[in-house]
Order: C-alpha cells, then structure tokens, then sequence
C-alpha cells in the first residue's frame, strides 16, 4: 500500500512547517538565553519530530516518491504565515511557490 | 511594528502591518542552504566509514564536520527569520537541491541530467519570482521606513 508511505511523508511535512513557524516566533524575540526561548526550542523539536514519519516512510517507498511530496511543505507553510503571522500574499508569492515546488519535483524525480 | 521583535510579542503581532524582508536575509538563508548541503555531503561521507564504535565516531572528522554544518546552517536560518518573511524565506530553502546536485556532481562525479538540469533553473526562477513577490509594492513604505528608523532597526 503506497498510500500509507504518503500519508506519512503529509504528515511529516505538516510537523515539520509547524516547526518553521515556531522557528520564526522565535527568532523574533530578544531572549539572551537561548534556552529560555521556548518557541526556539519548540520549532526546533517540531523539526527533529517531523524526520520521523519521514524515515518511517522511506522504508516503504522509493525516495523518488517520498522527495517530491515533501514540497507540499511550501503550501502549508505559505497558508501558516498568513493565517499566524499576517504575511501578505501575492501573485508573485503564489508563481514563486508553484515554479520552486515544480522544481523540486523535477530534481528529485530525475 | 510595536510589539514585534520584542520580549514576549504576541503570535498576531504586527497583523496590519507589513513584514518586509531584507536583502540580508536573502543572503542568509542562501548562506544557510550551501551549509545545511555541505553537511549533507559530509553526512555522506562520513556515512561509508560509520561504525558503531564511539571512539571511531569521534575521530569521525567528516560526520563532525557535518554536523558542525547543520549547526551554523541552523543558525543562520533563524538569523534570516529574525528579518524576513517566513512565506519568502521557507521556499527558499529549497536552493539546498541546487547545491546538493552541484556537489555530487563535483565530488562524487555524478552526472547532471537534462532533467536534473531543468530543476536548478527552474528552483533559481522561483527564487527569483520571490525576490520580487517580497518586494511588490507595498502602502506606507515611507511610513513603515521612518517608522524603523524610530525604532532603530
């Protein structure tokens, strides 16, 4: 069932862009104490914990499979940032996600 | 602009506002891909002389390597987040596939497909387009200017 790898690698992604927009709270607050900034060391322990699934997957399907889904990480992340972090959207934005997304796909299916 | 980039700002700050990003952060998180990809290439290396002996783990001076890599990569991730858009910066991680494929080429003689070939030009346009997405006109750039320089960023 390649389903199931694919679900995996979805989920791993969706961890994983959680853990960028920890990463971006994080970096935005004046903390000295590196430890003490705990979105820092949440978004850094999302992106530890979204390796997992991932791995789990390429034990059940080809990388040329599992590579090119992890690109969807753009969609979730674009949608993360408007909707947590205000950012403005625009065509620009959108063309850029799609041609890098459609890149990725072509450098890790060849 | 107020409650953003200091102690404790809250998760919808600055929502009205516009969140620009800096060329410095275009730099940094490309900076960031050309070390996360050297780590991985060291990861590589060091991977076809892996041992589970620990002490032959610590002389392993590639896999070290590598991981010193991530480390800095890492750092200056959160250094480009601190000053751009996480929408601009994230996708442009994906330039990490670029480098990877031009050190493999490089190092482990790994012929560039035609394919392969069309997917770094194709990364670099996205990279491109998103250059100028970050930097599509924005209302009160004067405003949001001074605005900085009151602040001191």
């Amino acid at each position: 069932m390649i389903i199931i790898p694919i679900l995996l690698v979805i989920l791993g992604t969706i961890i994983g862009s959680f853990g960028a927009l920890m990463l971006k709270l994080g970096s935005s607050v004046r903390e000295s104490n590196l430890l003490k900034n705990w979105r820092l060391i949440l978004g850094v322990l999302l992106y530890g914990l979204s390796t997992v699934p991932f791995v789990i997957a390429v034990m059940q399907a080809p990388l040329s499979i599992i590579y090119p889904i992890t690109s969807v990480s753009y969609i979730w992340t674009m949608l993360l940032s408007s909707r947590f972090l205000g950012e403005k959207m625009n065509a620009w934005k959108y063309a850029s996600m799609i041609v890098i997304i459609l890149g990725v796909i072509l450098i890790t299916t060849s | 602009m107020a409650a953003y980039g200091c102690r404790g700002s809250n998760l919808t700050a600055g929502k009205d506002e516009e969140h620009r990003t800096t060329l410095r952060a275009f730099f940094l998180v490309i900076l960031c891909t050309i070390f996360t990809s050297a780590g991985q290439i060291l990861y590589k290396i060091g991977a076809s002389r892996l041992s589970l002996n620990p002490i032959l783990i610590i002389r392993n001076t590639p896999l070290l390597l590598g991981m010193l890599s991530y480390v800095i990569g890492a750092f200056l991730l959160i250094l480009a987040l601190r000053e751009g858009e996480l929408s601009v910066i994230y996708p442009i991680i994906s330039t990490g596939f670029v480098w990877v494929s031009l050190f493999s080429a490089r190092l482990f003689m790994e012929r560039i497909t035609l394919q392969r070939w069309m997917g770094i030009f194709t990364i670099i346009l996205g990279v491109v387009l998103m250059g100028i997405g970050s930097r599509a006109p924005v209302q009160n750039r004067e405003a949001e200017k001074s605005h900085r320089r009151m602040i001191g960023k």
